[in-house]
């Protein structure tokens, strides 16, 4: 199945989250040996409590219980038990006397000893006897309650129960999810519903029934039910993260999730008058989807259904009612969460990340221009929400959903949460109308120039099919942001566009391999961007010239001697094992630019996944891990003054004991590069060599003055049909080590119109 | 017709274009969706009759695509592709061959990833499409 790409973030106690918007959400610690799910679950049933034997409990008691995960952490409480009044023994009373201390008759002889404790209730007139005493024997049938004191005349009712000496707790629940380390039972005192004590607190996961012989003055470890606002605060406010948002983000202390998932992988079977749908393809439905709208692209129907359960094993959905539409043996379809939750943020308590209150939540404003949330990110000290079309900013002082403000902070959105890069007090965004970037009370569009990007009719666009996967990484070395985006129905992007906000200058670089997510951490303790591509490898960005294949290990580069349409051979070569799934890059000569994945390697022969579409020869020269550079100039005009113009190409670099670096030559707008004309050794041409009939200027990179220069003739032209515009393309290979072009000086032309 | 070399992790468009068993073949939807099965060199069935949904319906006729993932259960080797379905009288089939090389990883691409630091070592989380879960890798370092 296809897996939507999840968000991250790290809590204030350095906890790792993810969530993805079709499973429960899940943290890691960094200690623990795998990531597990967030938060614990709840019991369904409530406990019942009987008594045992004579004793000082007395009153009514409530009791409810909960599970705790290993870091501690509880989830909501069961719901709570059937009330229940100790009594060893029961008896009416008759009469309470008004006097200190009060004495009470009761109908029968009580069975009551000196000491024992007794709970007296429903009292009329002589008020103050209601409640727990310790009791003084009197006679058969009357008892002192030792500390009373009389404040009022007996006229009617009232009841005697001896306190019991333990509690027994049954038909607790035994856990079946492996989060849950320990149970606790938690229990009222005499006379108050509103706080609750943990009365047990066991790692027995086996047992059912639990006896506690702790008298009210043995518990004191208090847990708030009930909130001063009268609401039921432990039966909702430790509720798991929802597991239907998929974007989330830490912002002051607290865990913030929205969005949500509108999944259509496959295709549906629906049956008129069934229940059933039938998944088609790799559905890979979730039982997390239960509760979600079901919607068909079907004649006969534009009903939204909701779905009661899911067979996720044979991919079968059940309807909460029969399908009404015409029976359909292939059918396109789509399934989300409800309305009711679609514009809704759920926030976790206060320094509580993995305890969510789903009552309390910010609910964002009907804007049905702004499209659908596509993440959050934290701005200075407020919340933005970010949709297609729009971004809002949440404020509050203490509780988001109590005194939140939300107001539109701009009519631009952002494609993703992972589509966004924020450089000092400045965020760095993309949506489908192009690059902006966003100041907090101002905005401003960028990158005109890349703007075809976004055109219908551009021959080159985007291809925001495929958005999911696009993703924005800060270059803070190069002072640059890079968006990683889908050019030309690629299904990962393989392009970034960069833009240097520096210089304000915009380029777009093409990868070897799609690059599918990139995170900024650390290398050697230096700033280090990495970069996630396919067959589970992570790149460090800039880092090496050359992609997984070190020369120590065994020949990386040399000319082929022989080759097959999906082989070369180069018989003084000792390849390595290790070269099998990185790129090989023909450098120069026959087959020039083809790049293709190894795909078995033995000392002298490296096999490629595709073939050649033009088959090397003895003038290729190959590059195992060869990255290969490509910078092209604008378009310059030569500069025509009259005089003897000289014109000429001037190229500094850092020199290297190998390595590829060549200068192509483009006129008049030709996209084919001019032949160099002639042939001529690196010896005789001072650092560059070409070769008749190809356009290449080969640098010699191994000359130490790391310069080079090739100059034109003298030039005097008045003829109109001469050459008047010029590109340069400059082009590089590195080879294990650093190549580094640091100046290109072009003579004898001007910027094209200045 | 060949479908070409993939490695582990990726995903190979498998698709057909059904057609009646008429004399000549017309182009035609099924009478419910086609299976495709994929079977190994040994002829040791991979993928077991999986449904195929439509291409794009209702302006492809009979064209059905399926985006199977080369995950953990294939290797290195060749494969056959068979295509069934039935036009309500009569069954068709059609058949493709691809091959998995060396190289990639069976649990795809890095869809998602996130430099974790805690106080006694760094990790980099890293999600692939295919495993649809974290992996953590610690104290990242150049491959030697």
């Amino acid at each position: 199945m296809r897996y939507p790409v999840p968000s991250t973030c790290v809590d204030h106690e350095g906890k790792f989250f993810s969530a993805n918007g079709i499973s429960p959400v899940r943290t890691w610690d960094g200690y623990a040996s795998d990531s597990g799910v967030a938060a614990v679950p709840e019991p369904a049933t409530g406990v019942t409590v009987t008594s045992y034997g004579s004793g000082e409990i007395a009153g009514v008691r409530y009791a409810y219980y909960r599970y705790v995960d290993a870091d501690g952490n509880a989830g909501n409480v069961s719901p709570l038990s059937e009330p229940f009044t100790p009594a060893y023994i029961t008896k009416v009373i008759t009469g309470a006397t008004n006097a200190t201390p009060i004495v009470i008759t009761t109908e029968d002889a009580h069975g009551l000893v000196t000491g024992e404790t007794v709970k007296i209730s429903s009292v009329n007139g002589a008020y103050t006897a209601n409640g727990t005493w310790v009791v003084t024997v009197l006679t058969d049938t009357t008892v002192s309650l030792d500390g009373s004191a009389g404040l009022g005349d007996y006229t009617d009712g009232g009841e005697l129960n001896q306190g019991v000496a333990a509690l027994v707790y049954s038909a607790v629940e035994v856990p079946s999810d492996s989060r849950v380390v320990k149970r606790q039972i938690l229990r009222n005192k005499d006379g108050n519903a509103q706080v609750f004590y943990i009365d047990i607190d066991s790692t027995d996961l086996v047992a059912t029934s639990f006896t506690s012989y702790s008298t009210d003055d043995d518990l004191t470890e208090a847990v708030t039910i009930v909130a001063t606002t009268g609401e039921n605060i432990a039966l909702s406010s430790h509720s798991e993260p929802p597991p239907f948002k998929r974007y989330m983000t830490y912002h002051q202390s607290r865990l913030w999730l929205v969005g949500d998932v509108r999944y259509n992988e496959g295709a549906v079977l629906v049956t008129n008058g069934s229940a059933s749908v039938t998944g088609i393809g790799h559905t890979g439905w979730t039982s997390s989807m239960v509760g979600w709208e079901f919607f068909v692209r079907s004649t006969g129907t534009n009903q939204v259904y909701t779905i009661s359960a899911i067979n996720t094993t044979t991919q079968v959905i059940t309807l909460s009612e029969n399908y009404t539409g015409t029976t359909n043996q292939y059918a396109f379809y789509a399934v989300r969460p409800g309305d009711d939750v679609r514009r809704t943020i759920y926030y976790s308590g206060l320094e509580d990340t993995v305890a969510f209150d789903l009552d309390l939540a910010v609910t964002m404003p009907d804007d049905q221009g702004a499209g659908d949330i596509t993440g959050l990110m934290s701005y200075s000290s407020t919340l933005h929400v970010m949709f297609e079309h729009s971004l809002y900013r949440l404020s509050y002082q203490v509780s988001p959903s109590g005194d939140g403000d939300i107001r539109r902070a701009s009519a631009r959105g952002c494609l993703n949460q992972n589509c966004y890069v924020l450089v000092d007090d400045v965020a760095y965004m993309l949506d489908r109308k192009g690059f902006w970037a966003y100041y907090g009370n101002d905005q401003e569009a960028l990158g005109a120039k890349v703007q075809p990007l976004f055109q219908m009719d551009s021959d080159v666009r985007i291809n925001f099919e495929r958005s999911e996967h696009f993703h924005a990484a800060h270059d803070s070395m190069n002072e640059t942001v890079k968006w990683f985006v889908c050019l030309k129905g690629l299904r990962y992007p393989k392009h970034a566009v960069c833009y240097n906000y520096r210089n304000k200058r915009w380029w777009i670089e093409e990868y070897t391999c799609p690059i599918t997510a990139n995170s900024l951490g650390e290398l050697g303790n230096t700033p280090q961007l990495f970069l996630g591509t396919d067959g589970a490898r992570t790149l460090a960005f800039g880092h090496v010239p050359i992609d997984g294949a070190r020369r120590e290990n065994g020949t990386v580069n040399g000319t082929v001697t022989s080759a097959t349409t999906i082989s070369i051979t180069d018989s003084t070569a000792t390849f390595s094992s290790q070269w099998v799934g990185l790129p090989l890059l023909i450098v120069s000569g026959k087959g020039r630019g083809q790049r293709r994945m190894i795909s078995a390697a033995t000392t002298t022969k490296l096999s490629v996944v595709q073939p050649w579409v033009i088959r090397p020869d003895t003038t290729s020269v190959y590059q195992v891990g060869g990255f290969q550079g490509l910078y092209r100039t604008g378009w310059f005009r030569y500069v025509q003054t009259g005089n003897d113009e000289h014109r000429g190409l001037e190229l500094s670099y850092e020199p290297a004991d190998t390595g590829y670096c060549a200068t192509r030559k483009y006129l008049d707008r030709n996209t084919v590069a001019e032949n160099a004309g002639y042939t001529r050794s690196s010896a005789d041409g001072d650092g560059i060599s070409t070769t008749d009939g190809e356009p290449e200027f080969v640098v010699d990179l191994t000359k130490s003055s790391g310069f080079v220069a090739k100059y034109d003739d003298g030039f005097l032209e008045y003829r109109v049909d001469g050459a008047r515009h010029m590109q340069l393309e400059v082009e590089i290979v590195p080879d294990g080590e650093r190549l580094e072009v640091s100046g290109i000086n072009l003579l004898g032309l001007r910027a094209k119109g200045g | 017709m060949n479908r070409g070399r993939v490695t582990l992790g990726e995903y190979l468009a498998l698709s057909v274009l059904c057609r009646t068993v008429a004399n000549p073949p017309l182009v035609a939807n099924p009478a419910s969706a086609p299976n495709v099965s994929i079977y190994d060199n040994d002829f040791t069935k991979i993928v077991d009759a999986q449904k195929m949904p439509p291409k794009d319906l209702p302006n492809a006729v009979g064209l059905f695509e399926i985006h199977q993932p080369i995950d953990s259960t294939f290797s290195v080797g060749h494969y056959t592709v068979l295509y069934r379905w039935s036009d309500g009288v009569s069954t068709g089939a059609a058949t493709d061959t691809f091959e998995v090389v060396a190289g990639g990883d069976a649990v795809g691409a890095t869809t998602a990833m996130k430099f974790y630091r805690r106080p006694d070592s760094d990790w980099i989380a890293t999600h692939s499409d295919l495993a649809g879960t974290f992996k953590f890798r610690k104290n990242p370092r150049l491959r030697p």
